[in-house]
């Protein structure tokens, strides 16, 4: 690509050249001398190399015209250069002129790359019920999941949903129910209600909540709010495929209830696939309290 | 030289031929993978084992494309595998997702190879290398072994720890 004036500064170059050509001396007192055939041998010169001046600048003004065209119908952008400008050939009898600036031509702009994705593939072992999720991405979602209380238990037991799903808790049993937790993040109360009735919460903070009933301590689920899409559960073979990973380090996590989570770091490239094999161990539910601190069976004195 | 290639080339290929289970798991076992091991051994093996242990650099990139064309038929076959060694959709998907991989590897050997590549060749193996591993320790039933192809198979049997 080449370099472009500025038409305004091409302007101002040729008025720089002009009275170099054009000016006669003048003065007081001083008489016009006849002109000599080697004066007008010498001005046809000077004439000759002004057009070449002008023909010179008028190309590059039409390079000029022709780039900008090129970056409002999208074909390639000038090449943007700290470097002068060619300065046209000065006649031989004249100093040659400073270096013009090029024009700084902003370079169209660029979308970035796309990053890429692959696969992350593996093997949990150690219990029957996992789910692997990506850690560091976030995006939530205003999507509606439900845990039904029915026959004195949550149904089902273990949900996972994505961080900003409204999770519903309808009742379906013929007695009364008081859904609750105590997990940091995601504490509420429901307070009691009847057959029919449904509560809901939404999940704002990605993390474990365990949610139990106020009334029945065996009633006991478990909702994995995963920061974003990129999760999925682990067959009961242990086997799981997470697809359109970006590309990039990132933390993967295997999650069961009950069990402490296993972050592993790996990198995911793109088109590529990351094999996992991912140990979890069972743990046992501990006893848990009500609502208020005190174990189930006992009234407040 | 020659003698210990040769050894090594034999270790290799009766590594895939004549593999005595080391470790054997009963619920894998049961799986029947005599099809696709039979698949592995007369079609894989022989042109992946000659690509890998092939001493003479001007030789490589022979090697290397014949290696792929082979291998890129069989990678496709794998990808269409009706009867995969797996006992459910998840793990049926893990499969699929080495077979497309595989696939793919062995089409960027293929074309590094033909453009004398040597380098980049030699990495797209290692990556097949890695496919095959990892498939392996998953889906190979007969040995619960971690890495089987070639050096690390080798490694196992002088007794090196998995």
């Amino acid at each position: 690509m080449r370099n472009h004036l500025h038409p305004l500064l091409i302007l101002a170059a040729c008025c720089s050249l002009v009275p170099a050509v054009s000016a006669q001396p003048r003065g007081k007192g001083r008489t016009p001398k006849a002109a000599t055939q080697a004066d007008i041998d010498r001005l046809e010169k000077k004439v000759d190399a002004q057009q070449a001046v002008i023909d010179k600048m008028v190309k590059l003004q039409q390079q000029y015209a022709q780039a900008l065209v090129g970056l409002t119908d999208g074909s390639p952008a000038p090449v943007v250069t700290d470097k002068p400008a060619p300065v046209p050939e000065p006649p031989a009898d004249k100093p040659a002129a400073k270096p013009v600036p090029a024009v700084v031509v902003k370079p169209a702009v660029v979308k970035p790359k796309p990053v890429g994705v692959g696969t992350v593939v593996g093997k949990v072992t150690g219990v029957a019920e996992a789910v692997v999720y990506v850690e560091d991405i976030v995006a939530s979602t205003k999507g509606t999941a439900s845990m039904k209380q029915e026959g004195k238990q949550f149904s089902p037991s273990v949900l996972i949903v994505q961080k900003g799903t409204k999770v519903d808790f309808p009742n379906r049993d013929a007695i009364f129910h008081n859904v609750f937790s105590m997990s940091p993040d995601n504490t509420f109360d429901l307070g009691s209600y009847p057959q029919g009735d449904s509560k809901s919460v939404t999940m704002t903070k990605a993390g474990v909540v365990t949610v139990y009933c106020n009334m029945h301590p065996q009633m006991v689920g478990h909702i994995l709010v995963v920061p974003n899409g990129n999760y999925v559960r682990a067959g009961k073979d242990g086997f799981f495929r997470l697809p359109n990973i970006p590309a990039g380090p990132h933390r993967i996590v295997a999650w069961a209830p009950n069990s402490k989570p296993v972050v592993v770091e790996s990198t995911v490239s793109d088109g590529e696939v990351v094999t996992l094999e991912l140990q979890l161990k069972k743990g046992r539910a501990g006893v848990h309290s009500k609502k208020d601190g005190l174990p189930y069976g006992s009234y407040e004195q | 030289m020659k003698a210990v290639a040769f050894l090594v080339l034999a270790g290799a290929c009766a590594s895939t031929a004549t593999i005595a289970p080391v470790r054997v798991d009963a619920a894998a076992a049961s799986t029947d993978d005599r099809p696709l091991a039979r698949f592995m051994r007369e079609v894989v093996s022989v042109p992946y084992s000659f690509a890998v242990l092939e001493q003479d650099g001007r030789r490589r990139p022979v090697r290397f494309e014949r290696a792929a064309i082979v291998l890129q038929d069989a990678a496709r076959d794998l990808v269409h595998w009706e009867d995969p060694p797996v006992e459910s959709e998840s793990a049926r998907e893990v499969f699929y997702t080495y077979a497309r991989s595989l696939e793919q590897q062995v089409g960027s050997l293929q074309s590094a190879a033909r453009a004398h590549h040597l380098a980049e060749a030699t990495v797209r193996l290692e990556k097949i290398r890695q496919t095959c591993n990892s498939c392996h320790r998953f889906f190979r039933p007969a040995s619960v072994i971690s890495k089987d192809v070639l050096y690390d198979r080798m490694a196992f049997l002088a007794g090196e720890s998995p």
